[in-house]
């Protein structure tokens, strides 16, 4: 029986520790976008260029496979200000060589630094990216940059 | 002169009236039923052309928001939604009974919409219900109708999720 006790420990400290290691990885937290490595910064310009003019290598290079795209600050002129179905504020940089805009939604807890912002000035915000900017031919208009989680 | 300038105003008007209304707030939701979950989507941007009733929407992927992040995670994986290759959904349609809809007048309509959607680089067609309503110019969309995730190529997991989704779809236009 004393043969049996110490294999059988181990096989449940193994178990404990794979079913802990799976409920952490289940319930792990999103990512916290604040404190994540910025991986570029740049003119709101540049960045709708990069995706017109090469949207294939754009999103190869700033999409995630898994979602968790990558982190980048612009600067640009603010050309819309407005709060979306979830009450969350919305800032758009337009950009002064094409008809597309970043748009950025805001953290919660940023909403309050965009107080006295008004349209026409400018500023620096860091996003997640969602999708590049690009051209939509049953639209006939530019679809915009789509940043998520976005921070001053 | 003066027949000139009202000429000229009146096609003014006329191409203004003509304008797609647009909204870059839409919203969208899918629930599956097997797992419990929801996943939203408050960045759509979506087109209505009270003219003729011919309607838009574009969804970028990535902005599906989930409570669990590693449900988030596997959404967007090359063999659920493969975001990073197709970024973007779209719905290409129309309102099939637009004529009944009175814009300038307040009030609910229910109304039948018929379009093409695709998801993934695949795109399949779908008929759904939906309300619109009038409110001092303001006009809302809602829709509900569910999709087989298969048909667009989302596999993923056998069990993992629900074939049939859930969609939720709302839109206000100013």
């Amino acid at each position: 029986m004393n043969k049996l006790k110490y294999p059988v420990i181990v096989a449940f400290c193994f178990g404990l520790f794979a079913a802990g290691f799976g409920l952490n990885e289940y319930f792990k937290p999103h990512r916290d976008v604040k404190t994540a490595q910025v991986f570029d910064e740049f003119e709101v310009d540049d960045f709708i260029a990069e995706f017109l003019d090469t949207p294939k290598k754009a999103q190869e290079k700033y999409l995630s496979s898994n979602g968790e795209s990558k982190i980048v600050a612009m600067t640009g002129t603010i050309s819309a200000i407005e709060t979306n179905l979830n009450n969350q504020l919305v800032i758009e940089l337009k950009s002064s060589k094409h008809d597309a805009v970043a748009r950025f939604t805001l953290l919660d807890e940023e909403k309050s630094k965009a107080e006295k912002l008004k349209v026409g000035d400018k500023t620096k915000l860091t996003g997640v990216v969602s999708a590049g900017a690009e051209f939509d031919k049953d639209f006939n208009r530019y679809m915009d940059a789509i940043l998520e989680q976005a921070y001053f | 002169m003066r027949l000139l300038l009202i000429s000229f105003f009146a096609l003014l008007t006329l191409n203004v009236a003509a304008q797609p209304k647009l909204t870059k707030t839409a919203f969208v939701s899918f629930y599956s039923e097997l797992e419990d979950v929801t996943a939203t989507n408050y960045s759509g941007t979506s087109e209505l052309n009270i003219e003729n009733g011919k309607l838009l929407f574009s969804f970028a992927i990535q902005s599906f928001y989930f409570e669990n992040s590693l449900m988030q995670q596997h959404f967007n994986e090359a063999d659920v939604m493969n975001s990073k290759e197709f970024p973007r959904a779209k719905f290409v349609g129309e309102i099939t009974n637009n004529t009944a809809i009175n814009y300038s007048v307040n009030g609910e309509y229910y109304v039948k919409v018929k379009g093409q959607l695709t998801i993934k680089g695949k795109t399949n067609p779908i008929e759904l219900k939906a309300t619109i309503k009038i409110t001092n110019g303001k006009i809302e969309a809602n829709a509900g109708f569910k999709i087989d995730r298969y048909l667009f190529g989302v596999d993923g997991k056998e069990g993992s999720i629900s074939q049939i989704l859930e969609i939720k779809v709302k839109a206000i236009y100013e």
